[in-house]
Parts: C-alpha cells; structure tokens; sequence
C-alpha cells in the first residue's frame, strides 16, 4: 500500500517535469541522446532520494537541481564539445508560430555566456525562483540577479543585431 | 525607482515586476512600452527553448525505475499535442484568505506567467472533451484555447488551460482526480480571482484577473 502511493506520486512528478528536464538538460548539453540519458540519471537519483523528498512546493526546483549536477558529473568525466550552433535550425517545435523568429532566438540564446544563459534558462523554462537558482548553482541571489539582467540585455541586444559578447567576456563569465 | 532601476529590475524579471516597479510603469509610458515588449520576448524565449521531448520519455524512466506505467492520463493521444509540464504552486507570503485550493490556484497561475503571455493557438477540441471527463460542458465558446499542460497539484495533476476570452485571458484548471465534496468558493487574491466550483467529477477552479471574468467563464459551465 505504502509502495504504490509512495511510486504514484512519483509517476505523477515523471510525467509532469521528464519533458522540462529533458529540455534543461538538452540546453546544457545541446545532444539528444545524451539529454534523454541524462534524464534517466535525474530521476534514477530522485527515486532513491524520493522517501526522504518532504517539501512538495521545491520538488521542480530540486529535480533542476539534480539534472544539473548529473551534467556537471558527466562534463567531468569527459569534455562535452558543444558547437553553439549545432543542430539549432534542425528544432523544429509544432507551437513555433514564427519559426523564423524561434531559430534567431535559438541561435542567440545559444551565443550568450554560459553563466548567463544558464540562470535564464532556469528561470524562463523552469519556472524558478532566483533563491532557487542561486541555491542550484552555488551563487547569491544579487549575483544570479545581475546575471539575469545582463542575460536578458545581451539577448536583446544580439536579436537587434549587435555583435555575441567577446570570447574574452564569455570566457571571463564561465 | 527611476527608469534605469526599472529597466535593470525588468531584465531580471519581467514577470513579476514589485511594487515599486509596478508604480513606475503606471507613471512611465516608455518604461511601460519596455516592460511590455520583454514580456513579449521572454514569451517567445519560452517558446524558443521548448524542444520537442523524445516520445515516451516519462514511460521510459518509469519503465526503468522497475516501476510499470500507471494508467495513461486522460486522452493522451490529444495529450501528445501539448507538454507535459508544470510549476508547483508557489508565491511567497502575501496570499491571504479564501479558499485553499483557490490560493493554491491563484498561486500557481502567478508562478506560471508564461500561460498567461503565450499566444500559439491550442486545438480548440480539446477544452469541451475536458470538461466531458468530468462531466461538464460549456454552453458557450469560452474562446481561444492558447496554453495547455498537465501540472502538478497538491499530488494530483491537473490540466492547466488558458482560454483568450474577450475581456481577457482566464486559466481554467481541471481537476477530475480531486476527490467530491468541495463547495463553490470564491477567491480573491494578489489582485486575482479564483473561483472553484465541483464538477460532476472533481473540481474547477477558473482563475483572472478579475471575479467578472471568472464568474462569466463559470456561468458558462454547465453539467453536461
């Protein structure tokens, strides 16, 4: 009895949050393959955790931080080569109503500094918090705060035509 | 706040700008213009970032948990057109009064702005066989169906649909594993309206920014 509310209720967190970290993860990983067996990682290290899991309202902001972690083990064990601009055009999604636009953000999204994109990314796709955000990658909150910002000046700067920030600057925000 | 603060806290968020922020946009037609136009690319941000998810993912991770599929959701063949996604409902402190799951509500509209800015279109034959499983219809065309996803709440899920109506965009939430019993309540909240109502099977809770908007989409649901 206790099994089977105990995995219920994690069916119900799978089915709801698998398509948002596959797509965290696809970000950080710009692979498919890779991405999906990352996701497997994620919630393979949630379900042994899941008994001790209490605080419902964190579950997506805990899931985010597992997938992180995972990928930040796989970068460890072996160099990831990301082209930024591979695969891009190929995402094609059925709610792209400009789909002209949706590859201009893509690649420019793809071009902004790793530490901005990735606080952006968890909070525009995950939904979280910037507490939440600076607890899953070890920063402040003032410090994610300035990163959003800069993430979304950059963005719209680059969609306006100006030039992707200097490698220097990408280098210097990793 | 002067325009460059406002400017700077909008890049941080636009969705959730505080109150000073909100003051300043009631008094500054340009910085106004610049928060509506980041709202709006941070929508197509969002839309952007929403890579298709390879099919049968959640099955796969469940099947290799050793634990088997449980019964598929609702019409999962329509459920294949939208994601499956979610945000728990949270909104720090300020939510006061009402009923309980119309905070919960209200709170998980709050902290799912996107729903409310996204505007692809959404097969409209979905909302009136959602409301058939629970033994509901509307007598009416509520309007454009522009967002749909299963969400999370409090254990169950629930599918999360925002409908553009005339007077503005209204977010029905259906929940047909909530169990009977629940009375019609009235919320009002954050500068929101809640109102869950009991379908024949589970509840409704219909959520905007006004009680007219919600009383006229709730007016509109009948048991079928």
């Amino acid at each position: 009895m206790f099994l089977s509310v105990h995995s219920a209720g994690f069916e119900t967190v799978v089915r709801a949050y698998a398509n948002d970290v596959f797509r965290y993860l696809y970000w950080l990983c710009r692979d498919r393959n890779v991405a999906e067996d990352l996701s497997q990682e994620t919630f393979a290290r949630a379900w042994a955790a899941w008994e001790d899991q209490r605080d419902e309202k964190a579950l997506k902001a805990w899931l985010f931080t597992i997938a992180r972690n995972e990928h930040a083990r796989l970068y460890e064990r072996k160099r990831l080569d990301v082209d930024p601009e591979a695969d891009l055009d190929a995402i094609m999604s059925r709610n792209d109503s400009d789909p002209a636009l949706a590859i201009d953000i893509r690649r420019a999204f793809a071009l902004l500094p790793e530490a901005y994109r990735e606080p952006l990314l968890l909070q525009v796709l995950g939904g979280l918090t910037s507490a939440e955000i600076a607890a899953a990658t070890h920063s402040t909150e003032d410090a994610v705060n300035m990163r959003l910002s800069r993430a979304r000046k950059s963005l719209r700067q680059l969609l306006e035509g100006a030039p992707a920030p200097s490698a220097r600057a990408r280098e210097r925000n990793r | 706040m002067n325009c460059i603060d406002f400017r700077r806290a909008i890049f941080t968020n636009p969705r959730q700008p505080d109150e000073s922020a909100r003051a300043h946009s009631r008094e500054c037609a340009a910085c106004r213009d610049f928060l509506e136009k980041q709202r709006e690319m941070d929508a197509e941000l969002f839309a952007a970032l929403q890579v298709p998810p390879p099919d049968g993912l959640a099955d796969r991770i469940l099947v290799a948990r050793g634990l088997r599929p449980g019964r598929r959701p609702w019409a999962w063949a329509v459920a294949a057109t939208f994601v499956l996604a979610a945000g728990i409902a949270w909104v720090g402190g300020s939510l006061t009064g009402g009923d309980p799951l119309g905070r919960e509500a209200i709170a998980h509209v709050v902290h799912e702005p996107q729903s409310l800015t996204t505007t692809h279109a959404v097969s409209n034959d979905m909302l009136p066989a959602m409301l058939a499983d629970q033994g509901m219809k509307a007598v009416r065309a509520l309007g454009q169906v522009t967002y749909a996803r299963f969400c999370p709440m409090d254990g169950r899920i629930a599918r999360h649909v925002v409908v553009r109506t005339a007077e503005g965009p209204v977010t029905l939430l259906l929940m047909p594993e909530d169990p009977a019993g629940r009375r019609r309540a009235l919320t009002h909240v954050d500068g929101m309206s809640a109102v869950t109502i009991p379908a024949a099977r589970g509840s409704i809770a219909i959520v905007a920014a006004t009680a007219s908007q919600v009383l006229a989409v709730e007016k509109a649901l009948i048991v079928s």
